[in-house]
């Protein structure tokens, strides 16, 4: 199947001139104009750990890009229309469309021509794909559900280059750093890696069962001076793997070794 | 059962049906044949003989580079060919976890080239990314649930037939409020990426659940019925337990969700009390010479949802 741009590795680029594209990539500046460290970090091997970063502040606090590589790492990115195993229709990095007419005002595009799609081709191939992956779980009750990818073959839409990023981005400002915030007042003072860790839990869990559900962890990371050891031995997740409950948990520890240098800090100076 | 072996099965069943309707309705399919061949039945051998060649070109046809790395890392088909697996995982469309799992594996082969490796497997050693895992969690679960469903036809056909009317009751209203209780956990995680994995989760602890109760209710002895504390001081707990779940998602949740919530959660609910129901029903035909056989099972079935509900 043709892609917009075909295993280029570059999700940012767009490679389509239309208007839509061009429309799309428009939007993303803001999302995209991220500092020289983010920038940075995009530059990072996928198998090397992001650089440590350093401790925020409540007037630096860090914008969303800043916690999106993470998202997309355990999330996945895919620009088509795909069924979760519950059989509701999805996009981007775990975008879920309740409705024909939530996916309808998206500017999906045709990925073979670049053509934009129509609202009737949109909610047409979202009734589609819903179907084809109900047919799948009837003939099939006994498999594993079909893959993200497997779904192209039922719909040639995809979404601008960049818009996955976007929508993930809208809703870590709207609603993630928004309730993260406001969970732990004193967030935007964390370590980077103490915010990152907690962003992927919310991500994944949502902001309110992070907060019902952990409460030995906001108990300790809500504690003056945070402690992010005990939030890293809080941390891990029944529904993760083991991979994803690793890396959160060693980023809480990089943070309690931030918090714990910083302290020493003062005090070696006045020795 | 790979990732691929469920795709390619999906794949020629579904697209067999609808290729002709899609290209008469202008459908771009991307050039892909409207019948693709069924790669995943070639690569595990099923319904036919296992031909990891023609698995491999079918791969690479459909574009499932991350099968094609797969084989390539595992030998199939093909030669180990190391530098060729790190090509196709390049031509992954999504850079994420999955990808970084395979170069990690990759990389491990390439450091130690005469150590024979265990045999790749996508959902073993490559799913990370939530959707990935998910679609493997849902195939263990199913395969599970199989297995409980076939634990259940061996006990129904040594029940009577004033038992197993009921019995069959039962198991049909646990069916449904199975599905009523997966959904209202996918909306109780709507927020957050792990809806799918906390609602498959919760359908598999009320299935462990009913397993348990049914060993209680039919298989016996009828010591198994205790009643550990009388049905209407179960019911009460369950009533402020369920109350709680309601109101602190209605606390702690956007707006815009608590109506959906409110509704799945009340119709998760009633099914439950259906399914109650016929469980007392079942214990009752099974232990008529237990006077309050009915109540005991209704109470074993209220604390499984109390634990239920706490556990979510």
């Amino acid at each position: 199947m043709t892609r917009i741009a075909p295993g280029n590795g570059t999700p940012n680029q767009p490679s389509i001139d239309g208007p839509l594209a061009r429309a799309a990539s428009a939007t993303l500046e803001p999302a995209a104009a991220v500092g020289a460290g983010a920038r940075a970090r995009e530059t990072e091997r996928p198998d090397q750990p992001a650089p440590l970063g350093g401790v925020g502040n409540a007037r630096g606090a860090a914008d969303a890009s800043a916690f999106l590589k993470e998202i997309k790492r355990w999330e996945g990115e895919h620009p088509n229309l795909y069924v979760d195993t519950r059989g509701y229709v999805t996009t981007g990095i775990g975008h879920l469309l309740k409705t024909a007419d939530d996916a309808a005002k998206l500017p999906w595009l045709h990925s073979g021509t670049g053509r934009a799609a129509t609202a009737a081709e949109v909610k047409a191939a979202f009734a589609r794909v819903a179907q084809a992956g109900a047919d799948f779980k009837r003939a099939n009750p006994n498999v594993n559900g079909l893959s993200a990818k497997a779904y192209e073959k039922f719909s040639d839409l995809v979404l601008p280059e960049g818009l996955s990023a976007k929508l993930a981005t809208d809703r870590l400002n709207g609603e993630f750093l928004k309730g993260l915030r406001k969970t732990f007042p004193a967030f935007n003072s964390y370590p980077m890696p103490a915010q990152r860790a907690l962003v992927d839990m919310a991500y994944n869990l949502g902001v309110a069962k992070l907060e019902h559900k952990f409460p030995n962890l906001v108990a300790a990371c809500r504690k003056n001076p945070p402690d992010f050891g005990t939030a890293a031995a809080e941390s891990h997740r029944s529904t993760c793997r083991h991979a994803r409950n690793d890396a959160t948990r060693g980023l809480f520890e990089q943070a309690a070794r931030l918090t714990a240098s910083i302290q020493q800090f003062p005090r070696e100076i006045r020795l | 059962m790979t990732r691929s072996a469920f795709v390619a099965v999906a794949l020629f069943t579904m697209v067999e049906s609808r290729g002709h309707a899609a290209h008469a309705a202008g459908l771009d399919v991307g050039g892909t044949p409207a019948v693709p061949e069924d790669c995943g039945a070639l690569y595990e051998g099923k319904g036919q003989r296992r031909d990891f060649a023609k698995a491999l070109a079918c791969f690479r046809a459909q574009g499932d580079w991350m099968m094609v790395a797969i084989m390539q890392v595992n030998g199939e088909g093909t030669p180990v060919d190391l530098p060729g697996a790190r090509a196709s995982v390049d031509r992954v469309d999504s850079k994420d976890a999955d990808v970084e799992a395979m170069l990690k594996i990759i990389a491990q082969r390439d450091a130690n080239p005469k150590l024979k490796g265990r045999r790749v497997d996508f959902c073993k050693d490559i799913a990370m990314t939530t959707p990935s895992w998910n679609s493997c969690q849902a195939g263990s679960e199913a395969r599970k649930t199989a297995k409980s469903d076939a634990q259940l036809n061996k006990i129904r056909p040594g029940l009577d037939s004033r038992v197993g009317p009921a019995f069959d009751r039962a198991k049909a209203a646990f069916e449904r409020f199975v599905k009523a209780e997966g959904d209202r956990v996918y909306q109780e995680y709507i927020d957050g990426s792990a809806r799918d994995q906390e609602a498959m989760d919760q359908e598999a602890r009320a299935r462990r659940n009913l397993m348990t109760t049914i060993k209680a209710v039919v298989t016996g002895p009828a010591d198994r019925l205790v009643l550990r504390r009388p049905f209407a001081e179960a019911d009460k707990e369950l009533n402020a337990v369920y109350s709680d779940n309601v109101s602190a998602y209605a606390k702690s949740n956007l707006d815009t969700n608590i109506d959906d919530y409110k509704t799945k959660a009340r119709g998760a609910q009633h099914e439950w009390v259906r399914y109650r129901d016929a469980m007392g029903d079942l214990a009752a035909a099974r232990w008529p010479q237990i006077p309050d056989a009915r109540q005991r099972a209704r109470t074993l079935v209220t604390e499984d949802r109390i634990r239920e509900l706490r556990a979510d």
